[in-house]
């Protein structure tokens, strides 16, 4: 074999994801080698390629068989072990001795401590949740840190922030790109204070989807719906000692989070390594308060700022006053659910558009707060008014019925938004509580009833072509898209159009896909399955068929299984 | 406390805590998927072994799984000196390997790339379909309009090239 079909060999095989005979079993000439180690170095600007969904378990079966157990152990003395693997190696030739000192030494060293039960697990929550029910307001210094792979540690940012259990904020950077900056949310009105650019900016108070980052209350609920809650170990935090828990969120890496022993309350945060980098949040001091100064939540333009009104809305006195400006006719619901008041109006002339916001009663907020004493307020939006055009529900939304009509449904986990047409109208509701009380509010706003089909019900339409699937290629994109690359994935309309395109150049695309994202309608989506319809004559596929098989919730990738030559069924 | 309970959790603790990150270090080292899981499990057992036998204190459990699975790369790949040649792999210091995680992987993508961009469109085009995509060389052909022989020349020729221009790099 000539050396040019020798290293077009060796890439086969590493495209397989298979050893190469050059790994140590075979050598050729220096020439080779060079070559070789020059392939590797470009294939590293390519994609890892995980192993199986299962390989963890059989990595621990495997080496828990390869390591001997200390009851075999002769007299604290060494055995001799040899094991043989199929495919010849050697793994362990040496001799081990294994007392019980030397384990419990080890175990130590490492401190690798027990993993919780979900009662401790849980215990750890019901802590922090009562410290967090005793806090009216706090106040901190935030430092966000970058850590590198060799422990070097840049700070990246500082804020002053103050949060009230009333959800309200301010936030100063005193240091980092944008010093100086200041944003508040008073629950009526946020705006944002740019010394740099000497602009103040008015935004909507609800819905707000910025806060700040490692915000207490934020937190807590990272840690209610972590998938596993360990104690690995105790470290002092400025002065202050603290447990330091490892936790496995519902998606994405383990973080870990030392929470102050006396307050109960999460001092610092660190992120996984990844790319040889992590990041770290701590409060480099905390204090607790009755409330945030008055001062801090009032809102005065400084001299010689401009002011931006993002917000566009403007507060009147009742609904008569919104008819009349907007020229939309609306009744107030006739029944809202218990607790639930009519907090403000407000219209929206450009539009135009007339928003209800309804909040709870405070001692009904404290009850059920979710948040657990933080962002305990539940404001609730309903907004009626002219449609902007045809209705297109946002590419990773669920998608629900209201009166024959389609509606999107989007829950970030903090709000639920659910947004539909009808009657020449565009209705939305949204909130921060349970899709029963969203449900509620849409009766009360149009007699209609919000049906999401069940999730994974077996659609009753079958796809005319069925697509094969490799579901270890899936779980591995899954893994890929877990650690940030490709999250087009996500994006069932996204995939869809890949798909399609695909079929139509199958040598591979260049430049615009043949098949443009805004010819796909995503017509099914109950966040497991998923229909989108193709309205562009010159695509083979009218239809296309995906499901989330790897993983069924936000976090999971979308996989084509089938596609339909035919027109629309 | 070192019952066969305690020692079967501690390993599982360790694999699940550290695979993942250790595997990745493996993978960037031999690209391919096989080799990498046998290595990760060889690191594992070396590792846990060794630490019941010696009195030692780790202080990084990863950069220590690091440095005993580039020690078995190394090893593994050296067996072919009795043939008369070495093997083309990082011959850095241990530690500084085993700590620096993946902190020169940017740098080294960097250069990859800017090398890449020196050759000829047909050879950056050969490189990237058949090592980074992975297509065989009937696809490559076939997507690169070429015959199958004139894209295995070209590929050479390319690494040849991308061989000196690393170099001299370095």
């Amino acid at each position: 074999m000539n050396k040019i079909r020798r290293i077009d060999r060796y890439i086969n095989t590493l495209n397989k994801e298979k050893r190469p005979l050059e790994h140590g079993i075979k050598a050729y000439s220096e020439e080779h080698d060079r070559l070789t180690g020059v392939v590797r170095r470009v294939k590293a600007l390519g994609e890892i390629k995980y192993p199986n969904e299962d390989f963890e378990k059989r990595l621990i079966k495997a080496v828990t068989a390869e390591i001997p157990s200390g009851n075999e152990a002769t007299d604290g003395g060494r055995i001799a072990t040899g094991t043989e693997r199929s495919n010849g190696m050697r793994l362990i030739k040496s001799a081990v001795a294994i007392t019980a000192a030397a384990f419990v030494a080890a175990f130590i060293m490492l401190s690798v401590a027990d993993q919780c039960s979900p009662k401790e697990s849980s215990s750890f929550v019901y802590a922090m949740e009562k410290a967090m029910q005793a806090i009216k307001a706090y106040h901190g210094i935030i430092e966000y840190s970058e850590i590198n792979g060799l422990g070097e540690t840049v700070l990246q940012s500082k804020k002053e922030v103050w949060a009230d259990s009333k959800g309200n904020y301010y936030v100063k950077e005193l240091e980092g790109v944008s010093k100086g900056c200041i944003t508040v949310n008073n629950g009526q009105m946020k705006w944002q204070i740019r010394q740099k650019e000497q602009v103040a900016y008015i935004f909507q108070s609800f819905p707000d989807p910025y806060r700040f980052s490692f915000e207490l209350g934020r937190e807590l609920e990272d840690v209610r719906r972590a998938l596993t809650i360990k104690e690995v170990g105790e470290d002092s935090i400025s002065g202050r000692e603290t447990l330091i828990l490892e936790i496995t969120p519902d998606a994405g890496l383990p973080y870990r989070l030392w929470i102050d022993k006396e307050s109960k309350l999460p001092l610092q945060r660190e992120s996984a390594m990844q790319n040889a980098l992590m990041y770290k949040m701590s409060y480099s001091f905390i204090e607790f308060a009755d409330a945030i100064p008055d001062e801090l939540l009032s809102y005065e333009l400084p001299a010689g700022f401009a002011e931006i009104n993002n917000s566009q809305q403007q507060l009147v006195a009742g609904i008569e006053e919104a008819r009349k400006i907007t020229g939309i006719q609306i009744l107030l619901p006739d029944k809202i659910p218990d607790g639930y008041f009519l907090d403000k109006i407000a219209v929206v002339k450009s539009e135009p558009s007339i928003q209800l916001y309804y909040n709870k009663k405070e001692s009904i907020a404290m009850t059920d707060s979710v948040q657990g004493g933080f962002q305990k307020t539940n404001p609730l939006v309903v907004i009626k008014g002219s449609p902007a055009g045809e209705f297109k529900p946002e590419p990773g939304s669920l998608l629900g019925q209201i009166g024959g009509s389609r509606a999107e449904i989007i829950d970030d986990g903090l709000i639920v938004s659910v947004r539909w047409q009808q009657e020449d109208m565009e209705y939305t509701v949204l909130g921060n509580d349970s899709m029963e009380v969203i449900k509620a509010f849409i009766r009360g706003m149009t007699d209609g009833e919000l049906l999401i089909r069940e999730n994974n019900r077996q659609s009753a339409e079958e796809p005319q072509i069925k697509v094969e699937v490799d579901f270890e290629a899936e779980e591995n994109q899954q893994k890929n898209v877990d650690a940030g690359h490709s999250p087009w994935l996500l994006d069932p309309v996204y995939v869809s159009q890949v798909f399609a395109s695909l079929l139509l150049s199958p040598e591979g695309i260049t430049g615009d896909y043949p098949v443009p994202y805004e010819a796909i309608e995503l017509v099914e989506n109950d966040g497991v399955s998923a229909r989108a319809v193709i309205h562009d004559d010159k695509s083979v596929a009218r239809v296309v068929y995906l499901k989330r098989l790897v993983r069924q919730d936000d976090t999971g990738i979308w996989t084509v299984i089938g596609y339909d030559t035919d027109n629309i069924k | 406390m070192c019952g066969f309970k305690k020692r079967k959790e501690f390993i599982e603790e360790l694999c699940t805590d550290t695979w993942m990150e250790l595997y990745r270090y493996i993978y960037y080292k031999v690209q391919n998927r096989e080799e990498a899981q046998d290595i990760t499990q060889e690191s594992y057992v070396k590792a846990i072994t060794y630490l019941m036998n010696n009195d030692l204190t780790v202080h990084r459990i990863d950069s220590y799984l690091k440095c005993i699975a580039l020690n078995i790369i190394r090893d593994r790949w050296r067996k072919k000196k009795k043939n008369g040649f070495s093997v083309n792999i990082d011959e850095a210091n241990e530690e500084l390997l085993a700590t620096e995680d993946f902190t020169d992987y940017l740098a080294e993508q960097d250069e990859v790339e800017k090398a890449l961009e020196v050759l000829t469109k047909d050879q950056q085009m050969v490189i990237r379909l058949r090592i980074i995509k992975g297509f065989s060389v009937e696809e490559t052909a076939r997507l690169m309009n070429k015959k199958k022989g004139t894209v295995r020349v070209l590929q050479f020729r390319a690494l040849k090239q991308l061989e000196k221009l690393l170099a001299r790099g370095d």
